[in-house]
């Protein structure tokens, strides 16, 4: 997941909370940046016709994020045929033949000081602050080089 | 020792452990064809390694880390056990290499390493160390090295300095994730270089808990399995 300004986050602190998109929508439009808010449109579209709903692509992602044996990243991408997929890489291997959506760093160093083992909690706690209005960008495109 | 002893017990009412195994006791299950794998206890309290490798780091790698990969070798040994094809044999590999490897690498470890008051850092005249002198030129070479080599794995991995039984010679190699050191190597001393392994004490310097991990290298153990590998 790209990395562009960090400001004070002026949101309430992140819950485990995977599921209501209304209170992502309260804090994330006073927050200003709306991380993790998933407004309708194209991507909202393509995440429910692939995974059936936000919650359902979250459980896939994280399920499959967790399993990766060692480092790497979980990745949301467009395939060649236009559907949502979800899939790995290791280590620091870039998605190569399909648009990257949506990428979450699992190396330990990415959360180990905040979450220590408990992978789990970062991969909840992380949807809180996913760009959706990149990601939508990104597959409106059918490019992450915008 | 390097090396998880499991036996396949039918029916047995017998607990037993079997002390020795660098892996840790190993339980037989009563009516159950596999064994259990468990973690060995630290020879060590949690915080005997401080100020090199913190207590916390300690406790986490081996209760949470560690246990993890005991829990999944388990799970994955019992789906091994009940199935019946090839392919669900094959689809099993990793699950068995990841978990198995992790619990025969930590169990490694955790007996690599000592507290000073035990010996820890300290490598006496031996044939260990006229060994390292032989293939690296000096100690001090050696340790910079291996750091080196170590430092440089792309990724999550191990360090290793292994007896490589076919050139009859010490070598540094590295293998990645949680995969153990096979032939022709033998193990003699691992470092885990694994993120959560320091990063709580050092962050992303690794090369300072590179440094700081020589002060607890338990080579009497290795010097053991040095003899062991070259009777």
């Amino acid at each position: 997941m790209e990395e562009s300004k960090v400001e004070k986050w002026a949101g309430p602190p992140p819950s485990t909370n995977l599921a209501p998109h209304a209170s992502n929508a309260a804090y994330g439009s006073t927050g200003g940046w709306g991380g993790g808010v998933l407004k309708p449109g194209p991507l909202a579209d393509a995440i429910n016709r692939d995974f059936g709903s936000l919650e359902e692509l979250q459980k896939q992602f994280n399920a499959a994020t967790i399993g990766i044996q060692g480092s790497g990243w979980g990745w949301l991408v467009l395939d060649k045929s236009g559907r949502l997929v979800i899939t790995t890489t290791p280590n620091q291997d870039p998605v190569i033949d399909s648009v990257p959506i949506i990428g979450v760093d699992i190396w330990e160093h990415a959360f180990y000081l905040q979450y220590k083992n408990v992978k789990p909690d970062y991969l909840a706690a992380i949807w809180h602050v996913i760009n959706f209005e990149e990601a939508e960008k990104r597959l409106v495109h059918k490019s992450a080089n915008l | 020792m390097y090396s998880l002893a499991r036996t396949t017990v039918a029916r047995s009412s017998i607990t037993t452990t079997a002390r020795g195994l660098a892996a840790g006791r190993t339980r037989f299950v009563a009516g159950s064809a596999a064994s259990v794998h468990t973690l060995p206890d630290l020879p060590y309290a949690y915080d005997a390694l401080e100020p090199h490798i913190s207590a916390e780091i300690m406790k986490l790698h081996h209760t949470k880390h560690h246990q993890t990969y005991v829990n999944g070798l388990n799970a994955a040994e019992e789906s091994y056990g009940k199935a019946t094809t090839t392919q669900q044999k094959i689809a099993l590999q990793s699950a068995l290499k990841f978990n198995g490897g992790g619990h025969v690498n930590h169990s490694f470890f955790w007996k690599i390493l000592a507290p000073a008051s035990s010996g820890g850092g300290q490598l006496s005249d031996g044939p260990l160390k006229a060994a390292i002198e032989k293939d690296f030129g000096s100690v001090d070479a050696f340790k910079k090295q291996f750091n080196a080599t170590t430092a440089a794995i792309q990724g999550s991995g191990w360090g290793w300095l292994g007896y490589n039984k076919d050139r009859k010679k010490l070598e540094i190699v590295t293998t990645a994730n949680q995969d153990p050191l096979l032939a022709p190597y033998v193990p003699i001393i691992g470092v885990d270089i694994w993120e959560h392994a320091f990063y709580l004490q050092y962050k992303n310097v690794k090369p300072d808990y590179l440094a700081a991990i020589w002060n607890v290298v338990n080579f009497k153990q290795a010097e053991t399995h040095f003899r062991d590998a070259t009777k």
